[in-house]
């Protein structure tokens, strides 16, 4: 998924805001009301900076139909990337929202285990840190985006 | 507890001023050198008053060399000054404490 793809709702989407009719879940029904029709990616995950896993609960709206993203389709969100791909996109990630600040959680993905559920962990606990001693903000937007990476792994 | 004379007339409780001096003394190069690691978050807020705490502290105590100097009424300000941001300390400390330890278990 690109980050600047632009999300749109489906006419299931509409009708789901509208009515309820698909029992959709809280969390992906927040994020379902925050597609606006020309937000991005990039600008959804930042307006749902709050939010858990913003990124893949918009693959998760696509794959089931209740959004379009330019660009995607629903068989993406089976793409398999390797661990030193995720690790790289990782710490990219951490640069890119923490600055001269990432320097703990850069080492910390370097040194996470070469699995799915070691990287979860760093991650949650990269989360924890973030928030104790860098931003409550950042770590909620660390942790929306990694988990997007590792939904792809 | 004061000896003969000279050096060594010094009581007991300029020592444990002296002492309180250097150590506060410590304590604010402590929190003020260690305020790099700690930029934000919900420890960097506290972490910030606490700073402000410890450098108050650190002029309450340097007056105690000099309170055999000061009218009584101004030296029950100041303890009771002291002893008010002590206990604001203390609350701080022990609330950081525990939203540390809520973070590290949840």
């Amino acid at each position: 998924m690109k980050s600047t793809a632009v999300v749109r709702k489906t006419a299931k989407g509409e009708e789901e805001i509208q009515t309820r009719a698909h029992g959709l879940e809280r969390n992906l029904r927040y994020v379902l009301i925050l597609v606006d029709g020309t937000s991005n990616v990039e600008q959804l995950v930042a307006k749902g900076a709050g939010m858990n896993d913003v990124e893949g609960s918009l693959a998760r709206l696509a794959a089931d139909g209740y959004v379009d993203i330019e660009g995607f389709s629903p068989g993406d969100t089976g793409h398999v990337i390797d661990i030193g791909e995720a690790k790289a996109t990782l710490i990219g990630i951490a640069r890119e929202l923490l600055g001269s600040e990432a320097g703990k959680v850069i080492s910390k993905i370097e040194a996470a285990p070469d699995s799915r559920e070691g990287l979860q962990e760093v991650i949650s606990q990269c989360k924890k840190v973030v928030r104790l001693v860098i931003d409550e903000q950042k770590a909620e937007a660390l942790m929306a985006r990694c988990g997007a990476v590792l939904n792809s792994l | 507890m004061s000896g003969a004379s000279g050096i060594y007339n010094i009581d007991i409780a300029q020592i444990f001023s002296f002492s309180a001096i250097l150590v506060m003394a410590y304590c604010l190069w402590l929190v003020v050198s260690l305020k790099a690691n700690v930029p934000g978050g919900i420890i960097g807020k506290r972490w910030n008053l606490l700073m402000g705490l410890v450098m108050v502290f650190t002029v309450g105590y340097l007056t105690t060399p000099f309170f055999s100097a000061l009218p009584e009424n101004v030296l029950r300000l100041i303890v009771g000054v002291i002893f008010l941001f002590g206990a604001l300390y203390v609350v701080l400390t022990v609330k950081l404490i525990y939203q540390v330890i809520q973070e590290l278990t949840e």
